[in-house]
């Protein structure tokens, strides 16, 4: 056996191992979020609810950033949520465009002195407008640019006047049954301190009153593809984490968080990028390390649609962004690394992002180059790869059909026969196109992380449906 | 070639689970819209075997028996249910009565149903209990073998469960059973949501003052969370206890929840008497915790008088935001006139003024 041989043997183990440890996770997560999934369906179709009367009182919290395009369409679906007690307050972070002076005329708001409490960091507020829809209270907040959505929400929780807040971005529809699913999570257990609840893609989806009345897949391939990369994403993993409370995010797009918990750890951190996963971090720690009794839930019948990239540069944006934000959150939250302290969080879901989100280009990478090299140079049986790759494939396909099935079992979504085929079209081409294309993408995040790391480049928005 | 043959083989039984993964979801699927055909049918035959009854005034199709045994599926007890929604709260007192007269008269039938149902899983448990905190099944007279039954479903390790079997003991109306399964869930330490329990007991159905009375009675024998609960239930239906809960407020080792809710309690019905009690907790040296504080001042909305202004007008200026917000808030209240205000106020105190100013100007 030659030296370079040998080098591939060991290369081979590796790559095997972490190829079982992958795959397996996949699995077995899949088959957890699976099996919650129904037991859910199941209590739904019981009714074995906590369908009560009373209703925690929330305050939806929507930074809003030269967002005038979609505004409106976000507070009129808030309007109609199906939940009793709750405001709306819009933080108009020193747009540029027409954002504020939108929903001052639509909602016909008056100037308020309200005297505010700083209870977390945030810019300056320098005005506050309300109005009253349907016994309903909005707010607008109108504050001095903080550079980050972290700093607006942060103005939010200062102004709120309810013990729970929701934090959600201005491009979406929140569905009209989500707050009533996800607040439902408190009366579980009354150490819920925050819920997360599922992100779809709204492109290309109609409403009505909230509510989704077609949900086909978007035409756009860009944006599909995003669709079924969501669905894997919130009913796979997220699923299976919320089975151990360790889910290490609660996505920035939809959660209801409980006030108290988050000033106990400071509120958002303005500087960090990938802000709501820092957060959720910090709440891990903070509750662990004082021995409280607390659970990061997740709601799966708790939908939010929100909108997409619908171009590659857009989506190219978006993910370098996100990816940067990962490697500060994994590098301020070093801590967690192989800390048995931490159990499961630090052991299963923090070295799964390690390995298979922030190491995972770079393994990729070498393991592509690897391939490429072993086949040239004869050491490495092509057929054999070939056959390999396969499987794999048919096994990753797999993963998203499932989770495609699982779109109309859970969310009793009308089923488009267009669907099902645009569907395998996608699992494959999401292979071969938009994994690496994302890798690239992931690889250039990490390689301008320092050069890049606050840059933010506004993603296009186009008006709802 | 081990590695790449095991690696190989792997992948491939990662494969075949997957599919049968997606089959498990198709069928599921299919089954779930093949039931709910099925129970469009049965809810169909049961309005018209409940119409036949009610309305037509026939006898029974059916006997408690043939009854029982229908109705262990299920999905015949989800259209069961769905069938006598309509029934329930029903317009024309004469089918109302019939309604509940059926119930009255086919109680067997459902401590059967809750003896079968003992035995299914929790889930199952929890929705037979869902359906009896529906139906008009009173056990107001005593307790019943179904009363007892529910008590035990109250012991099941299931929050749905437990809940549910709360709300079909409320349903029935005897105060003395609920005040057992809320026992026995304080002393197992059980978790339950406070607001889930002061949200169920004012949906009890029967004398809401002996249910009242029985809790005070017992209050001894709850924890502290299940205390606060039925305290906080006192507050919207405690009238008749109005003149025993002030001995909470005379020890200051009570905790602060505890005396939030009582002083809460004396703001809904006041008791000028206990105006002294009240008055004390907003300046005591004692008290470290200014969730009393603020509670004690919110409650002074419902206490007129000099003493009262006097007081308020200190607490605007505390340094704890709650206590300076409910002050401002009770001040209005009491109708104090800002000229009133300006001799005993500090103007100086920006976070005072700006919060009276607020309350004052009707944002708040």
């Amino acid at each position: 056996m030659t030296n370079i041989e040998y080098i591939y043997n060991i290369f081979e183990i590796l790559f095997y191992f972490y190829l079982i440890i992958y795959t397996t996770f996949i699995l077995v997560g899949n088959f957890v979020a699976i099996y919650n999934l129904f037991r859910n369906r199941q209590k739904k179709i019981l009714e074995n609810q906590m369908n009560h009367k009373y209703y925690f009182p929330v305050s939806i919290i929507v930074p809003a950033y030269n967002e005038s395009q979609t505004i409106l369409s976000t507070i009129d679906s808030l309007l109609k949520q199906n939940y009793e007690n709750f405001e709306i307050l819009v933080i108009d972070d020193g747009s540029s465009d027409d954002t504020a002076q939108k929903v001052i005329d639509t909602y016909m708001m008056e100037r308020q002195h309200q005297p505010v409490r700083l209870q977390v960091k945030s810019e300056d507020i320098n005005e506050v407008y309300q109005a009253k829809i349907d016994r309903r209270t909005i707010k607008l907040i109108r504050k001095n640019n903080g550079k980050s959505k972290a700093d607006a929400v942060n103005a939010g929780i200062n102004v709120s006047q309810y013990p729970y807040f929701v934090c959600m971005d201005a491009d979406e529809i929140l569905q009209a049954d989500a707050l009533k699913n996800s607040s439902r999570k408190l009366f579980e257990h009354d150490n819920v301190i925050a819920v997360g609840g599922i992100l779809n893609i709204s492109n290309g989806v109609e409403f009505e009153n909230a509510w989704p009345v077609e949900t086909k897949l978007p035409k756009n391939f860009v944006t599909a593809m995003q669709s079924l990369e969501y669905t894997r994403s919130f009913m796979g993993s997220r699923v299976f984490n919320d089975s151990f409370n360790g889910n290490l995010n609660v996505s920035g797009g939809y959660g209801l968080f409980q006030k108290q918990a988050v000033i106990n750890v400071g509120g958002y951190d303005s500087k960090s990028v990938g802000e709501d996963m820092d957060l959720v971090m910090r709440l891990h720690k903070y509750y662990l390390s004082k021995k409280q009794s607390y659970k990061i839930s997740y709601a799966s019948d708790a939908v939010c649609w929100t909108q997409a990239p619908f171009s590659l540069k857009d989506l190219a944006n978006q993910r370098s962004r996100w990816h940067r934000g990962l490697i500060q959150c994994m590098w301020n939250h070093r801590i967690f690394f192989l800390n048995p302290k931490y159990g499961r969080l630090s052991l299963v879901s923090f070295m799964y992002y390690f390995f298979y989100e922030l190491l995972a280009p770079f393994i990729e990478l070498l393991g592509l180059c690897l391939i490429v090299l072993g086949i040239l140079t004869g050491i490495l049986n092509w057929q054999f790869v070939l056959t390999i790759t396969m499987v794999y494939s048919i096994f990753s396909i797999l993963q998203t059909l499932i989770f495609f099935a699982g779109r109309y079992l859970i969310q009793n979504y009308t089923y488009y026969k267009r669907d099902s085929l645009q569907t395998l079209i996608i699992s494959i081409s999401d292979l071969f196109f938009f994994r690496p294309f994302l890798l690239f993408v992931r690889l250039y995040a990490t390689f301008t992380y320092k050069k890049y790391l606050h840059s933010w480049n506004k993603i296009t928005r186009e008006a709802f449906d | 070639m081990k590695n790449t043959t095991f690696i190989y083989l792997f992948l491939l039984v990662l494969t075949a689970i997957s599919i049968v993964l997606i089959l498990f979801v198709i069928l599921y699927h299919r089954y779930t819209h093949y039931t709910t055909k099925k129970v469009k049918k049965q809810t169909i035959q049961w309005e018209n075997f409940m119409d036949t009854y009610m309305i037509q005034e026939k006898p029974l199709a059916l006997n408690e028996r043939q009854l029982t045994r229908k109705l262990k599926p299920t999905y015949q007890l989800i259209s069961f249910l769905k069938a006598a929604e309509s029934y329930i709260d029903h317009p024309d007192s004469e089918i109302s009565q019939r309604f509940v007269s059926f119930f009255d008269s086919n109680q067997t039938i459902w401590i059967n149903l809750a003896k079968f149902y003992m035995k299914k899983t929790l889930i199952h448990r929890a929705y037979f209990a869902h359906v009896c905190s529906k139906l008009p099944l009173y056990q107001a007279n005593g307790q019943s073998e179904l009363t007892n039954i529910l008590l035990q479903y109250v012991k099941a390790p299931s929050i749905y469960c437990q809940e549910n079997a709360l709300n079909a003991l409320y349903n029935f109306g005897n105060p003395e059973p609920v005040v057992e399964a809320l026992t026995l869930l304080s002393k197992k330490n059980t978790n339950l949501h406070r607001k889930l329990i002061t949200d169920g007991l004012l949906t009890f159905t029967g004398d809401k003052k002996q249910l009242v009375d029985t809790l005070f009675a017992n209050l001894h024998l709850f924890n502290l969370n299940y205390q606060v609960a039925v305290l906080n239930y006192f507050s919207f239906q405690g009238e008749s206890i109005k003149d025993k809960l002030h001995y909470f407020l005379t020890d200051y080792t009570n905790h602060k929840d505890i005396i939030c809710s009582v002083l809460r309690f004396y703001r809904k019905y006041p008791v000028q008497e206990y105006k002294p009690l009240i008055l004390s907790w907003t300046n005591k040296e004692q008290i470290s915790d200014w969730e009393c504080i603020s509670a004690a001042v919110s409650a002074l909305a419902s206490y007129p008088g000099d003493d009262t202004i006097d007081v308020l007008s200190k607490a605007i200026h505390s340094q704890h935001w709650y206590v300076r917000l409910n002050s401002a808030r009770s001040l209005k209240e009491l109708g104090v006139s800002k000229d009133t205000l300006h001799e005993s106020l500090n103007w100086d105190d920006r976070y005072a003024v700006e919060q009276l100013n607020y309350q004052y100007n009707g944002e708040g």
